[in-house]
């Protein structure tokens, strides 16, 4: 299902993003990957395009910024055609501090910051694929959250405004589903749980997940999902790490 | 079928409960079709021998047994690791929805009733798994799939018995995973939405039946799927439901 198909992927250049883009360009998609980080594009372009003829992109867009959605939007016209966006930018973590700051000491712009990129950019990014994929009566929207905890979404301390983000994707998944359903398109908000990324490189986030799957586990179980999407309806998946199967550290416990 | 699937599924010893009829007879077939070695089990015999005759005798065994049973269940994790030498793989189906194929509230219904649905849909999930996990745990390495239901998260009228049942899986599910997928053995549970199955009969109305269903073959689509996912992956208690009416199908699948 996944040939001659176009898909958009925001985040691309790290964790999840990358590996979504990856995965679906092995499957044979023509990829649209954004990010920001100039190095990590070029490697995402030089990954993405490893045989003559190849036409994938690694465009350097900023999801928080409406021009540059705009953009995108226009790229894609020129594609003629978008099949799936799979919404993974999400603010970065400020290296700086061991751990992210209490919601006493959080600025307005840090908080702002982490609005823009995960709630306004789930947003315009969708805003980016919904002309091509109305006219075009199909297409498959896939905005990445976050399970929070291994029990689902419940709120986790040190993390006001990413949380707050997350709980407000969510509900706009459901809603633009409920609205764009009728229309052809699918619209999944899916939960994963710590997945082995920079955005938690270093960190004891995965401390109550106990362990962390590899990207591509995330990627090649996603690709399954939207796959089944097509014949059934699997609400707000949790996708979580198998505790204790951590493969960064130790290989398939195979026979 | 890519290459995950067919490692999670092609020549693994699958054990399914409730396999002659409804789910269990889907993911038999659809698990059959992938190359898996099944054990089939229920307590309806002439169903269990159709279906064993379908799918072929080489790469089967059905067993007659009670779920509801610790002996019948120690019979079928031994009889399993006998033939295919392991266990890979459980796929707990077997349920009721009520008994006496009537529509009754609770203040009617008997404690004989309301122990019957309890019996088997969660003490026969929680026997069924307990007999897999001493040989999975040794392999350290398994598939535990329980079948829940959408009422195992919302109460419905007239189901009360059935209702507690599906939360109890849930509540059984999520235990024994924190126990045991350190090892290994990984455990998800299924919350399906209304299924095309004989399960329907057992109201004693066509009333209640729901116009859109799900039939058997998604929810065996379902499981493979679940099968296959990555070793260091898991889906935490995903519901499924079929594509509403008003809902536009994919031009492209």
């Amino acid at each position: 299902m996944w040939h001659d198909r176009v898909s958009v992927v925001t985040g691309a250049t790290s964790g999840i993003g990358r590996a979504m883009a990856l995965e679906l360009a092995r499957r044979g998609c023509t990829v649209v990957g954004v990010g920001r980080n100039a190095e990590r594009l070029a490697q995402l372009r030089a990954d993405l395009n490893t045989d003559a003829g190849q036409s994938h992109q690694a465009l350097s867009l900023n999801v928080a910024d409406e021009a540059d959605m705009d953009s995108l939007r226009r790229t894609l016209e020129t594609l003629g055609r978008v099949d799936l966006l799979v919404a993974s930018a999400v603010l970065g973590r400020d290296g700086s501090t061991a751990l992210p700051p209490r919601t006493k000491d959080l600025t307005l712009a840090d908080w702002q910051a982490a609005v823009d990129v995960n709630l306004h950019g789930i947003f315009l990014a969708n805003k980016a694929v919904l002309d091509l994929m109305i006219a075009a009566e199909d297409g498959d929207i896939v905005n990445i959250a976050s399970s929070t905890t291994p029990h689902g979404l419940r709120g986790t301390p040190l993390a006001p405004a990413y949380c707050a983000t997350k709980f407000a994707i969510a509900a706009l998944g459901r809603e633009i589903d409920q609205e764009l359903g009728p229309q052809g398109i699918r619209v999944r908000t899916v939960f994963p749980g710590s997945v082995d990324t920079p955005l938690i490189a270093d960190t004891m986030l995965d401390g109550p997940f106990g362990g962390r799957m590899r990207p591509e586990s995330f990627a090649t179980a996603l690709v399954g999902l939207i796959e089944l999407g097509g014949e059934m309806v699997v609400p707000d998946p949790h996708l979580l790490p198998v505790p204790g199967q951590d493969l960064r550290f130790k290989q398939d416990q195979e026979e | 079928m890519d290459q995950s699937t067919q490692d999670a599924i092609k020549d693994r010893a699958i054990i399914i409960t409730g396999a002659a009829g409804g789910i269990g007879a889907g993911a038999a077939r659809a698990l059959a079709a992938k190359g898996a070695k099944l054990v089939l089990v229920d307590l309806a015999a002439a169903p269990l021998a159709a279906l064993a005759d379908e799918l072929g005798a080489e790469n089967t065994l059905t067993m007659t047994l009670d779920i509801t049973s610790e002996t019948d269940m120690a019979k079928m994790a031994e009889a399993t690791v006998e033939r295919f030498g392991r266990i890979d793989a459980l796929i707990a189906a077997a349920g009721i929805l009520r008994v006496g194929g009537q529509l009754k509230p609770l203040a009617k219904t008997s404690f004989d009733e309301w122990r019957k649905v309890i019996d088997i849909n969660l003490t026969g999930t929680f026997l069924a798994n307990r007999a897999v996990l001493g040989a999975m745990l040794s392999q350290k390495r398994g598939d535990i799939i329980n079948i829940s239901s959408v009422s195992g998260r919302q109460g419905r009228a007239f189901d009360a018995a059935y209702s507690a049942s599906k939360f109890g899986i849930i509540g059984l599910s999520e235990s024994l995973a924190e126990e045991v997928q350190r090892e290994g053995v990984r455990v998800q549970t299924v919350l399906p939405d209304a299924v095309d199955t004989g399960l329907w009969d057992q109201s004693g109305t066509a009333a209640l039946k729901p116009r859109l269903m799900l039939t058997p073959e998604h929810v065996a689509q379902f499981i493979c799927y679940l099968l296959s996912l990555p070793r260091d992956a898991y889906l935490l208690n995903s519901v499924i439901a079929p594509i509403p009416v008003r809902r536009r199908k994919s031009k492209r699948s």
